[in-house]
């Protein structure tokens, strides 16, 4: 297998992965115990069953999941085999990397999909441009004191370099369909309670 | 965040935004198109001997009275398989061993006003064929609109040993690719090939080329479906196969798949997928043929057709890589399915099928002039255009060939368009396929059936004198589709088109979505047509 399907492939994993550790039987084990059982189910996912895996039924679905994403899932999964009593980033990180997320989906995707002549996932392959502004908002959120979102970025970066996916896009490595959609769920859920309780006081 | 975590975090952002400079640095590529070799249109590939040129009085060589040779325009079924729905077809030349540009030698028909025994000397110059064994002159003879099929009987290239040191002759056989399964879109849709031997001048057997399950297993996720294949030739010779898979919904949930194959077909690489889409991968669909730019990268023009429909180009490296997306027009447009038509080394025409909603229906050109940097304005062509798919290429002389349908409904027609002002005008060169009137005729279906055998029987030199029985199989393959809306309804979709090193002239395309039909057009044909023409 061509370790670029592998990478894919390991990242849709990690969905699966989360779901199987909710299920109460997993939650039931003992923290040593639940690391295994995430390993076989692992195992299970990835393994062709009739010519195809459950993860790679989802890659036909939705594609390689972002580097950000990965990251996230990833995050997610090691609080649950932890039991860790806090996330394992704080409300700040996340909400900030969100944002960030939200507003690339909403100068990507609509203009990706038709809306103009111009088409910004071109910027993907190989801008000097994109990569320069993403270094410095990187750099910008480090002197805020923020870590989740420079790491994302810088991963998703290194990610792009190694050819880590398929994709020879950066926007690929950055962010995915679904991980935008969660994000403008998210910030605009969150941003309306803000304004909501401020209207309130 | 501890000063020794945030230091390693600085740390890490800098290394990896100086790799991706690095990078980047190095993701370079020019404009400008590379053009096709020149090709011999209509051209004697050897002068005619001086024994045959007359002595006027003056002492110098007169031509003799020409017995014209109008040339040929053959018909076949590519496809080989009853009881399926076969869709556009994509051809390439086989490199059979031939490197160069030279000619072939012997192609007969390529004088248009050789006397027939220059035709034969051609033919015998390279090698005599030996007594009863020689093939059909590449078999295309009875074809030919008046020359006599005595007249070039004698010998072909393949049978002909190439002089030490030459370049050895091309046979010009001529590889199609289609989808076809028991209906568009069904999951034993199969991507099937098949080959076309000039000298024998009829097709092998289909072949299934990848198929679903295949393209799942190898691209490591769930395929639903499979379709539009296009092939190239990529710059280091091997054949490159385009073709889309759809794991949700219908075509506009499309990506593109790229199988390649180092030995003209037989065998294929596994399929890799190209990402060429933000949302999902989904929507990029193939249907025109490659090109070239100058810097030896490949342009494939796509198109998208989720949410809006847009015309792209994609640019690929040598190793089939995406380096770049370059959109053609915004989305609203309704230009679907570009064929880029290069010009120049700065000019390249692409003409789209009009998917958009005005009542003039009209193929959507769009221009450049700065080798692909810049692409102009859509713009309405003179082309009638009713939704359908379209097949051009460009000739030495910068004319311009198109077959399309040329009527604003329906696809019952198909025409062979000319143009001599790089796209500005057109006319028609020959009707193809004509049968508009027959859907609302009221036709009884035997009669419709009728019509079927006879337009199967002028679609293939093997049918020609098919009786009732043999032609029967083909009918009732066709029977479905013809009579599904309830008329006697044909269609004639998805033209494919190319030019040869001989310089002729293939076109495939859907007929009656039952085969694919292949039309063999020579230069001498293509050189009288062009005089014709007003």
């Amino acid at each position: 297998m061509p370790f670029t399907d592998w990478s894919g492939l390991t990242g849709l994993a990690l969905v699966w992965l989360l779901l199987a550790v909710h299920l109460p039987y997993a939650q039931r084990l003992a923290p040593l115990r639940r690391v295994l059982f995430v390993a076989g189910a692992y195992v299970v996912v990835m393994i062709p069953v009739f010519g195809l895996s459950l993860a790679g039924w989802l890659r036909g679905m939705v594609g390689d999941l972002s580097l950000t994403s990965v990251l996230l899932l990833g995050s997610a999964l090691y609080a649950r085999l932890n039991s860790a009593a806090t996330p394992l980033w704080d409300a700040r990180e996340r909400a900030s990397l969100l944002l960030f997320i939200s507003v690339m989906a909403l100068l990507l995707y609509p203009f990706a999909l038709g809306w103009g002549p111009l088409d910004p996932y071109r910027s993907g392959y190989g801008s000097i441009g994109l990569i320069v502004m993403l270094a410095l908002l990187a750099l910008w959120a480090l002197r805020r004191g923020l870590a989740l979102l420079p790491l994302t970025i810088a991963l998703a970066v290194t990610g792009w370099s190694f050819a880590c996916y398929e994709s020879t896009n950066l926007w690929d490595y950055l962010l995915d369909a679904p991980l935008a959609i969660y994000a403008l769920w998210v910030t605009i859920k969150v941003n309306l309670q803000y304004a909501l309780r401020r209207k309130h006081v | 965040m501890g000063k020794y975590s945030r230091l390693t975090l600085l740390a890490f952002v800098l290394v990896a935004f100086s790799m991706a400079l690095f990078k980047a640095s190095g993701w370079h590529f020019d404009y400008g198109f590379r053009l096709p070799l020149p090709l011999p249109v209509a051209q004697a590939a050897v002068p005619p001997p001086a024994s045959l040129l007359k002595k006027t009085r003056r002492g110098s060589p007169r031509q003799p009275a020409p017995e014209v040779i109008m040339g040929r325009l053959d018909a076949h079924l590519a496809s080989s398989r009853q009881q399926t729905t076969p869709h556009a077809a994509s051809l390439i030349e086989l490199q059979d061993g031939c490197t160069s540009a030279p000619p072939c030698r012997g192609r007969t028909s390529d004088t248009l006003l050789a006397k027939p025994a220059d035709c034969g000397r051609r033919c015998d110059a390279a090698a005599p064929a030996p007594e009863g064994s020689a093939p059909p002159c590449r078999g295309r003879t009875s074809d030919t609109l008046l020359a006599k099929p005595a007249d070039c009987g004698r010998r072909c290239d393949a049978a002909a040993p190439a002089p030490e040191g030459s370049a050895p002759p091309c046979r010009g056989r001529v590889r199609a690719f289609w989808f076809s399964g028991s209906r568009e879109g069904a999951a034993d849709v199969t991507i099937n090939s098949a080959v076309f031997d000039p000298a024998g001048d009829s097709w092998s057997e289909e072949q299934v080329v990848t198929g679903r399950a295949d393209t799942q297993r190898g691209l490591n996720r769930y395929i639903a479906k499979v379709g539009n294949p296009v092939v190239a030739r990529a710059a280091n010779g091997e054949l490159w196969l385009f073709y889309v898979t759809v794991s949700l919904g219908g075509w506009a949930g499309s990506s593109i798949t790229l199988i390649t194959s180092a030995d003209d077909g037989e065998h294929w690489s596994a399929p890799r997928r190209l990402i060429t889409s933000p949302f999902l991968n989904i929507s990029t669909l193939v249907k025109g043929a490659p090109f070239f730019y100058a810097d030896g990268t490949m342009g494939l023009p796509v198109y998208h057709e989720f949410v809006t429909k847009f015309a792209e180009i994609l640019r690929l490296d040598q190793t089939g890589k995406v380096i770049d997306k370059q959109r053609l027009a915004a989305g609203g447009r309704g230009a679907l399915q570009p064929v880029v038509l290069v010009q120049s080394a700065q000019q390249a025409l692409v003409l789209n099928r009009y998917a958009g909603k005005d009542a003039e229906k009209r193929v959507i050109s769009i221009a450049t002039s700065d080798g692909g940097w810049h692409w102009q304005t859509p713009q309405k062509s003179a082309l009638r255009n009713p939704d359908a798919a379209l097949a051009a290429l460009v000739l030495d002389d910068g004319k311009l060939l198109a077959v399309l349908n040329d009527q604003e409904h329906g696809r019952e027609s198909l025409s062979l368009q000319l143009s001599t002002d790089g796209g500005a005008s057109w006319r028609e060169l020959t009707r193809l396929e004509e049968m508009n009137g027959l859907r609302n005729a009221g036709l009884p279906e035997s009669d419709c059936l009728d019509v079927v055998a006879h337009l199967l029987r002028s679609s293939d030199a093997r049918l020609r004198k098919a009786g009732t029985e043999q032609i029967a199989p083909y009918v009732a393959s066709a029977k479905p589709q013809v009579l599904a809306r309830g008329g006697c309804d044909f269609e004639f979709s998805d033209p494919g088109m190319m030019r040869a090193r001989n310089g002729d002239i293939h076109l495939a395309y859907t007929w009656n979505r039952t085969f694919i039909k292949h039309v063999h057009i020579d230069p001498a044909w293509l050189k009288h047509r062009l005089r014709e023409a007003p």
